[in-house]
């Protein structure tokens, strides 16, 4: 019995590894395209189509946080692979913040456009 | 290679993966020794493991081929890579690898903290909101057009933001 654990944990780490491995591939080589992941739709009256496409600074900071935390986590359980590591409270918070900093500036971007011209 | 022929094709090598598994859960059952239970006990978990492997990697080769096409996996509408399918993606990948290698180290289930829980909650919840506000866009849009006087051909694009 000892070879099927033997056997099931090397086809659960090549099929995982495997899948993990096309799609970083595929990232890399921009089969899977991330042009315009920082970009943003704001609110644009001017426009025909009534949105325009501009660098947004809350995709930017959550595309940081997130890979911060990623990598961090990541880091933990490489340093200790025994168990699930146990996040600070502080690093869920921060995180939680970003993705509502992001989600609060999408809204505000989309329903009534730029800050910058709200404040004109 | 049309949708008809990649069906096919996936159908036969299913077959070919079922009876490749029944044939080595077959020889296990007869040809090695030992009480029928333990041999019953053999058969059907080495078939399965086979059979599981087979699964995973004719995907794999699918997807890596292309027959599976994944160039859309992040894309939005508007043809823009999204923020919140990106975070997703990896937190998706950390938690995943972190699981496997837990697995691997312990050879056991691991227990899943509630922070964990609560970090791919927010991702998830992130993503879903951010589609919540892209569906307000449309509806909005929508009423948008009929108050403005823009010409229908230039509207064609509303509600496709990005998320």
């Amino acid at each position: 019995m000892r070879f099927v654990v033997t056997l099931a944990y090397w086809e659960s780490i090549a099929l995982l590894a495997g899948f993990f491995g096309i799609l970083f591939w595929k990232l890399l080589t921009g089969d899977i395209p991330l042009s315009g992941l920082l970009d943003g739709d704001v609110r644009d009256p001017a426009s025909l189509e009534g949105f325009s496409s501009r660098a947004s600074v809350g995709r930017a900071q959550s595309l940081t946080v997130t890979l911060f935390v990623g990598l961090w986590y990541l880091l933990q359980v490489i340093h200790n692979p025994r168990e699930f590591p146990q996040l600070p409270a502080t690093i869920v918070g921060a995180f939680a913040g970003s993705q509502a900093l992001y989600l609060g500036g999408k809204a505000q971007s989309i329903f009534l456009g730029r800050l910058r011209d709200l404040l004109k | 290679m049309t949708n008809e022929a990649n069906g096919k094709t996936f159908l036969t090598l299913f077959l070919v993966m079922v009876i490749v598994t029944l044939v080595i859960a077959f020889a296990i059952a007869i040809w090695v020794p030992g009480e029928p239970t333990l041999k019953l006990r053999l058969a059907i978990t080495y078939g399965l493991l086979i059979l599981v492997f087979l699964f995973g990697f004719v995907i794999l080769a699918a997807i890596a081929s292309g027959k599976i096409d994944v160039s859309q996996l992040l894309e939005e509408e508007t043809g823009g890579a999204s923020t919140s399918r990106f975070q997703l993606l990896i937190f998706t990948f950390v938690i995943g690898l972190s699981f496997v290698l837990i697995v691997a180290c312990n050879c056991s289930f691991p227990e899943v903290p509630a922070n964990v829980l609560a970090l791919l909650g927010i991702s998830a919840s992130t993503y879903g909101v951010s589609k919540g506000i892209q569906a307000g866009t449309k509806n909005g849009s929508s009423t948008t057009t009929t108050s403005t006087t823009t010409p229908p051909t230039a509207q064609t694009p509303t509600g496709t933001t990005k998320t």
